[in-house]
């Protein structure tokens, strides 16, 4: 019943590259980091099967650790997993049984503000609200706040490239990158200097950020800030139906200025928020925007889109609804333990799980119409709202979910095994339902394992092959991230 | 339900439901920041408490040892961030009871010993009470990390407003600390040997980790930082006049757990200490590592996070007071110094005081 599956050897020689209190492998630690919240692993834990758990975690503090550490996985074929927080949700971080999980927190200081360049330049294992925390008490933002800011790593957001609630003004994070360092699978590091642009060959950055861990390690970013902003002015409006709302939504965009938060919620997610606040709201589709920055600039801002929203047919709803929005708006994540534990507010054995979706505006109606059918044929709950938005598109966020005890006409017999099923038919309708309206399957949340049966297709044999050629020159020996973004084999896994 | 002394019953719905949160708590918890340790975070608590309330292998091969869940210092800011307002310290505190019942970890023999040698729970002596008032209108409590010269300013403070104090220093733990480790047949019993000592009384507590341990035995308690405020307010205690400015550790059992942060500083403004608050205050006070035995259970990961909390402090670039004995310790290593807020305190009293 021994945790590792390395030789103890190879074990004692990592406490050699790496000083012995980096290297655990307590049995607790191992399972502990045995993946991360993919809802698919959620499940399985429920029905009470035993996650596959890595050979050894070791914690590195600083890039030449992080080097010595993948130069020696290298060089003795041990498959390596970066690990930040354990909290995405797509199973990027899910444990390799012979593998070194590599496990980033130790490596969470702030090493530079440049109040001058606004810049800070970080490790990776640092958690998001402690930076912005860290920020904030010095007059600055990321402006990245996505639900799952209290519980993910920068490198963690970084390797998926992740987008926050405030995206449609500050942009994803990907964006805010002016400079970073990275280490190869063989150790080598590598260092992209710190520039607000260039024209110097291809942005090599790219090949480290969305990686997922599988080209190489990020090991520190430095990454573009924005001043604190005096005012946060919320909004809501409430529009007749869907389409005049995405309609709405592409004027905003057209309109020369850019709110910082914008989101657009179905029929169906309208209804949930309102009545989250005891509000009987029937029909409609409510927006909810914000506009956050110097007094002036802000209130001219906030006042151009609502005029545009207006001018569009949506119905002024006054300040509330943002300021509800605002109050609450990382609640979701805390709620999904109320949702997915036995007995929970559903019942037993609910599948739930969220789909991000993105397209240019053009199909952007037909992206909602399809993707939400697919899933209404799988579930019993679907909600979406459209936010992330862009000059020419915008992002559809997808939630959905099945309730097979609680809402079954009869006992079902194997709930779980219901729910399971339901899991893995919901995505694969809905993933195909994207890509046959040409729509990328994933804006923000990543590949993983979760999103390996539909990659392929959504690169198409061109970019495909481009992605295997990058990934075969820098990690020819397969060690980084296996499996993930569906190179190399991954083991274990559900 | 007892906050001090929970059952695994009392806290099993807890750890259920915390086992299958996305970990929304990591940002805050000061344990997890510091060491990097998922079985310190509480999420990696809760799946370790499963464990061991199912008695099940999982998460480790073979049972979750004591050791496993020595990673929390009972500073509550998980509870602040969390939504459905899961008590993690007690949660520890029941399952640490379990596996003392289990296991009779060394360490929580060794502490149960030096309480019935009359020492504290990590071995150190005692402080010495101040003469008591024969006519006490209240008494005051003492920690047993508290210095003797804590209790000889808080005698002073009280003399200048004319309060007549009784004294009382628990023989070796008022039972908080040995409830922290899981000595819970211990802890009871110390719990009720407070209680006969205190039965009647209306008690002035030191240190805020005893505030708790007064609460179970039914006696009436404020903490010291509230009931001297209200003597400023009365007009009973005054200061000299100067001061200066200072920067003010808030003990997070102190500001989270019992919502008294207002009241040191209104304290210390009368007395003219100018508090320049750190980062991370008030509610959102960063641990100095000395709750919960964390020492005692885990020194080197205790020392990371006075590290951190003392970068904070020190950033501010003022004398630092704190007004919990623990984290004063805690935070006064490496040369580092930091004021007992009692002593400096009474260092503003009027001389004829």
């Amino acid at each position: 019943m021994g945790g590792s599956t390395l030789p103890r050897m190879l074990i004692e020689q990592l406490r050699d590259v790496i000083s012995a209190d980096r290297v655990t492998d307590e049995p607790a630690e191992l399972a502990l980091r045995s993946g991360d919240f993919w809802p698919k692993l959620v499940m399985a834990r429920r029905r009470g099967e035993t996650p596959v758990r890595p050979a050894v975690v070791v914690s590195p503090r600083t890039t030449e650790e992080v080097a010595a550490v993948l130069a020696w996985c290298h060089a003795n074929d041990v498959p390596v997993v970066p690990f930040g927080a354990g909290t995405g949700v797509v199973g990027g971080a899910v444990a390799h049984p012979r593998g070194v999980t590599l496990d980033l927190k130790a490596m969470d200081q702030v090493l530079a503000l440049d109040d001058i360049s606004g810049t800070v330049t970080v490790q990776p294992g640092i958690i998001a609200q402690r930076l912005e925390d860290h920020l904030v008490h010095r007059g600055w933002t990321l402006g990245h706040y996505p639900s799952s800011i209290h519980c993910s790593t920068i490198g963690g957001f970084l390797a998926v490239r992740s987008a926050g609630q405030a995206s449609t003004g500050y942009g994803k994070l990907e964006e805010r990158v002016v400079g970073l360092e990275a280490v190869l699978a063989d150790g080598t590091v590598v260092e992209m200097k710190e520039t607000p642009s260039s024209a110097t060959g291809p942005d090599l950055k790219r090949l480290f950020i969305g990686g997922e861990g599988t080209t190489g390690v990020i090991t520190r970013a430095t990454l573009a800030l924005e001043p604190l902003p005096d005012v946060a002015l919320d909004h809501g409006v409430l529009f007749p139906d869907l389409a005049s709302g995405i309609e709405a939504a592409r004027m905003v965009m057209r309109s020369g200025v850019r709110p910082t938060v914008f989101r657009l919620y179905d029929e169906a997610d309208t209804a949930l928020v309102f009545g989250s606040q005891g509000i009987d709201v029937t029909e409609g589709c409510l927006v909810v925007f914000s506009v956050e920055g110097s007094e002036a600039v802000a209130r001219f801002t906030h006042d151009l889109v609502l005029r545009v929203l207006r001018e569009a047919g949506g119905d002024d709803l006054g300040t509330e609804p943002g300021e509800h929005w605002r109050a609450h708006r990382h609640d979701v994540s805390y709620r999904f333990a109320q949702y997915m534990k036995p007995g929970g507010e559903f019942g037993d054995a609910v599948m739930l799980d969220t789909m991000e979706v993105a397209t240019v505006w053009a199909r952007l109606p037909e992206l909602y119409s399809s993707v939400r059918g697919a899933l209404d044929d799988h579930c019993d709950v679907v909600l979406a709202h459209i936010s992330h938005l862009y000059p020419s598109g915008a992002s559809i966020y997808f939630t959905f979910g099945a309730a097979p005890v609680l809402l079954a006409e009869s006992d079902p017999q194997e709930p779980e095994s219901d729910a399971a099923r339901l899991y893995e038919a919901a995505w694969e309708a809905g993933q195909r339902a994207a890509l046959d309206v040409g729509a990328t399957i994933s804006h923000h949340h990543g590949i993983g394992l979760l999103r390996v049966p539909w990659f392929a297709e959504e690169l198409g044999p061109g970019a495909g092959e481009v992605l295997r050629r990058v990934k075969d020159a820098l990690d020819p020996s397969g060690v980084l991230n296996p499996g993930k973004l569906g190179l190399g084999q991954q083991r274990g896994g559900p | 339900m007892s906050e001090l002394l929970p059952t695994v019953e009392d806290v099993v719905d807890g750890v259920l439901h915390g086992t299958f949160c996305p970990k929304m708590c990591n940002h805050v918890c000061p344990v997890f920041t510091a060491t990097g340790r998922h079985g310190a975070a509480p999420w990696g608590l809760h799946t370790l408490n499963a464990a061991v309330i199912a008695e099940a292998g999982d998460p480790g091969d073979g049972a979750v040892s004591y050791a496993d869940v020595r990673g929390c210092t009972g500073c509550h800011a998980c509870e602040d961030a969390c939504l459905y307002d899961l008590d993690v310290p007690r949660e520890v505190r029941a399952i640490r009871a379990r596996l003392v019942d289990r296991d009779d970890p060394a360490v929580v023999r060794a502490a149960v010993e030096h309480v019935r040698a009359g020492r504290s729970p990590d071995g150190r002596d005692l402080p010495s009470p101040p003469r008591s008032c024969p006519d006490a209108s209240v008494t005051v409590l003492a920690g047993c990390g508290d210095p003797s010269e804590a209790l000889v300013a808080v005698a002073r403070l009280l003399d200048a407003a004319d309060v007549e104090a009784s004294f009382h220093v628990p023989d070796g733990c008022c039972g908080r600390i040995l409830a922290d480790l899981g000595a819970s047949e211990q802890a009871s019993q110390q719990v009720r040997a407070l209680g006969d000592a205190l039965a009647g009384r209306e008690v002035v507590a030191i240190d805020p980790h005893c505030i708790d341990a007064v609460a179970e035995t039914g006696a009436s308690v404020t903490d010291v930082w509230s009931y001297l405020a209200a003597l400023v307010e009365d007009g009973r205690l005054r200061f000299a006049p100067g001061g200066g400015r200072v920067t003010f550790h808030d003990p997070c059992v102190l500001a989270r757990d019992h919502g008294v942060i207002s009241a040191p500083r209104r304290v210390l403004g009368a007395a003219g200490l100018e508090v320049t608050e750190p980062e991370g205050h008030g509610r959102e006070t960063v641990c100095s590592g000395a709750g919960m035995a964390f020492a005692l259970l885990d020194e080197p990961g205790s020392a990371m996070l006075a590290a951190r909390r003392r970068q904070q402090l020190d950033a501010v670039g003022l004398p630092a007071l704190t007004a919990c004995s623990r984290a004063r310790t805690r935070l006064s290593d490496d040369g580092w110094r930091v004021t007992d807020a009692l002593v400096a305190l009474a260092d503003r009293l009027h001389d004829e005081d």
